[in-house]
């Protein structure tokens, strides 16, 4: 239903501008720079050319009907061209502009239109309200932000949909930055009429995506949303950040569960029953989307923690383990024979015992051995390693040896890395890999925590550990 | 089910007498209870035991006075039927026995505009509203979803080991949330609050103490 969406062979760009300071300019230059391989249909009935290409009147004169068309003028004049793309039979338009029912009265008036227009017809909308759409396997960048201003992803198995459009293009620059790649990008806007619910389905069969992060204000359908969720987290792990989450006090409640039924509880528990995982800020959204998106589900929330340097170990100890300020995790009690094994290995003044210890004398090989130790471990569901760069017999060589184990075995290893300046680079070499690595303790734990749960709901025991 | 449910509430009959009978009726445990007739007072019934002025209009007893706890025996029940009478002239009462031991806890179903029909658990008596302790879904729930949602308050402290000797199994508070799930869709079309508070967790048992309903028409 969605493929012309997302594996478009023609787009027209409507209000096309030479003149920088318009969106219609950047949302070209987005297209040209970002190397979409398709047509390319400039329309606007003021100028013959714009940026090197031939620029049609109309989309009625476009020489065949593009899979996609976006809408980059002023909401008043997006219903004329709009109804021209009904008749052009266009299956998809991005409408670019605000100024609809975000607005209030007049807008609202103005969005009813936009959706009597397509009624009956096979054309879809995107929007309206929306920055777009960044599909990296298709070379399709809709983002009205002038390519100078921040940098597009590259492909990865990360989906992210948004409502909120400067918010995800800020994460999309965020992504970018961290060498995150990313399966789609789509800013639902207003959604007079694609949605999540749609574009969780075509997600959940979509070969690039492994994950999908979504921002929410509100949900469409309410329950309809959660039933498509219910779905997809199975075979597609789903992280929501809902945004408005302060309880609004309207409800004039009568009974003590009335009292209580703020829309974040039921929200909250909505989310936990649709086998979803919470996320509470921009950062743990794409936190969990990469550790489910990247690792194995795991077993059980018994941790393995291995580290290079003593207070790093203890640290995580508290936060796997405390109900405060911590995710109520446990340690593994490591078998003898591991611990055995692990003696014979690192120096004398290290800890075979969780969290195990290599001390700053900890090598690549050693460290790398170590995984191996605990991978096999009949107690250990799951791995937390810092192999932390600034000790001088570790190095970038980690990353191979983290991969290897991690692809070999059954148990998810989750990486922390802590410092910058050797740090960044370590982390980067991680993300290459699809090892979900985090620069802190706290957001190493928290992931194992998400991971945790999608793993526990989804194979449908009892949650260990909420 | 649903019909018998929706002409209680139609007929303003779902007091707390009737709408317990129906629970009873539905396999939730709920103490014994005879209504208390003009002539006498309530039939074979264990003391101690309580009584309760029952009214559909009625929905918090403690406030008015509606509700006596722990009467010791028949001379002392004659007593408070006499004042209760007096106080609440043409309502009806009834005479409870009550359950003493394990923990408190608070369960309910509320109608969300948004996402429908959802059931509640918490911890009971004041904890659920201070500290917001409480767990929703959307019904219906599976298995999981049950657990999940004890686990998430502090009622999952009390669960399988307990503390200080109270303790209930993981078991029975499921089974008393599937059951209620299964009766909110049978009744989904009628219910548009229903307060199960408080909630007795005992060991092997879970009883119904006190409930109370606000109905749901399609046309509200």
């Amino acid at each position: 239903m969605l493929d012309q969406l997302f594996h478009p062979k023609s787009v027209a760009v409507a209000g096309a501008s030479n003149d920088p300071t318009k969106i219609g300019y950047a949302i070209l230059q987005n297209l040209i720079r970002g190397s979409f391989e398709g047509a390319i249909y400039p329309v606007n009935p003021n100028i013959k050319e714009v940026q090197g290409l031939k620029c049609f009147p109309s989309v009625l004169d476009l020489p065949e009907s593009p899979d996609i068309a976006v809408i980059a003028v002023s909401a008043a004049k997006s219903i004329d061209i709009l109804r021209e793309c009904v008749i052009k039979n266009v299956p998809f338009v991005i409408l670019i502009p605000g100024g609809f029912s975000e607005t209030g009265e007049p807008g609202v008036k103005l969005e009813r239109e936009v959706e009597t227009t397509i009624i009956n017809s096979n054309t879809r909308i995107l929007g309206p309200n929306t920055v777009g759409v960044y599909l990296p396997f298709s070379r399709l960048n809709t983002a009205l932000t002038p390519p100078d201003k921040l940098d597009f992803p590259i492909g990865g198995n990360i989906g992210l949909i948004t409502q909120s459009g400067a918010l995800g293009l800020m994460m999309l620059d965020e992504c970018a930055g961290q060498g995150i790649g990313i399966s789609f990008f789509i800013n639902v806007g207003n959604r007079s009429d694609l949605n999540e619910c749609e574009l969780l389905e075509y997600a959940s069969n979509d070969g690039h995506t492994a994950a999908v992060c979504i921002y929410a204000e509100s949900f469409p359908g309410g329950r309809e949303f959660f039933e498509q969720v219910r779905k997809t987290s199975p075979v597609k792990p789903v992280v929501i950040l809902k945004g408005g989450r302060t309880p609004t006090a309207s409800k004039a409640a009568t009974l003590h569960t009335g009292a209580m039924a703020t829309n974040d509880n039921i929200v909250n528990g909505l989310i936990t029953q649709s086998g979803a995982i919470r996320a509470y800020s921009e950062t743990e959204l794409l936190d969990y989307g990469r550790v489910l998106a990247y690792s194995k589900k795991t077993s059980g929330n018994r941790v393995a923690v291995v580290t290079t340097a003593g207070g790093v170990g203890v640290i995580t100890s508290d936060y796997l383990t405390s109900d405060r300020e911590g995710v109520s995790m446990r340690l593994s009690p490591l078998e003898t024979s591991t611990k055995d094994r692990i003696r014979k290995i690192i120096v004398p003044f290290g800890s075979a015992e969780n969290p195990v210890d290599l001390t700053a004398d900890g090598s690549v090989s050693q460290f790398t051995e170590v995984l191996q130790i605990l991978e096999e471990d009949g107690n250990v569901d799951l791995i937390i390693g810092y192999p932390l760069p600034q000790t001088p017999k570790m190095s970038l060589e980690i990353a191979n040896g983290i991969k290897s184990v991690a692809d070999n075995g059954q148990k998810p290893i989750i990486v922390g890395v802590l410092g910058s300046k050797l740090s960044r680079v370590l982390l980067e070499e991680f993300e290459k890999k699809r090892i979900p690595a985090y620069p802190s303790i706290q957001r190493a734990v928290k992931a194992a925590k998400a991971l945790s749960m999608y793993s526990s709901h989804v194979l449908g025991g009892e949650n260990p550990n909420v | 089910m649903s019909d018998e449910l929706s002409s209680l509430i139609d007929q303003g009959k779902a007091n707390e007498y009737t709408l317990k009978s129906l629970l009873r009726n539905y396999g939730f445990k709920v103490p014994n209870s005879a209504l208390v007739s003009q002539t006498g007072t309530g039939a074979n019934i264990r003391y101690p035991v309580a009584l309760k002025v029952i009214g559909s209009r009625i929905l918090h007893k403690t406030e008015i006075g509606a509700v006596k706890l722990g009467i010791k025996d028949q001379a002392e029940l004659s007593q408070e039927i006499a004042i209760m009478r007096e106080k609440f002239r043409n309502s009806d009462l009834m005479v409870e026995e009550m359950h003493t031991g394990g923990f408190e806890i608070i369960v309910g179903l509320y109608r969300d505009s948004t996402f429908g029909l959802c059931i509640m658990i918490g911890m009971g008596g004041i904890f659920a509203e201070l500290y917001g302790d409480v767990s929703f879904r959307g019904v219906p729930i599976n298995r999981v979803d049950a657990i999940e949602m004890v686990k998430e308050t502090r009622i999952s402290k009390f669960v399988d080991d307990g503390f200080r000797g109270i303790k209930s199994n993981i078991d029975s508070l499921v089974s008393f949330l599937l059951r209620l799930s299964d009766f909110a869709i049978d009744n989904e079309d009628c219910i548009q609050q229903l307060d199960l508070n408080p909630v007795l967790v005992k060991e092997q048992e879970v009883i119904i103490l006190d409930a109370k309903i606000i109905g749901y028409s399609a046309q509200q």
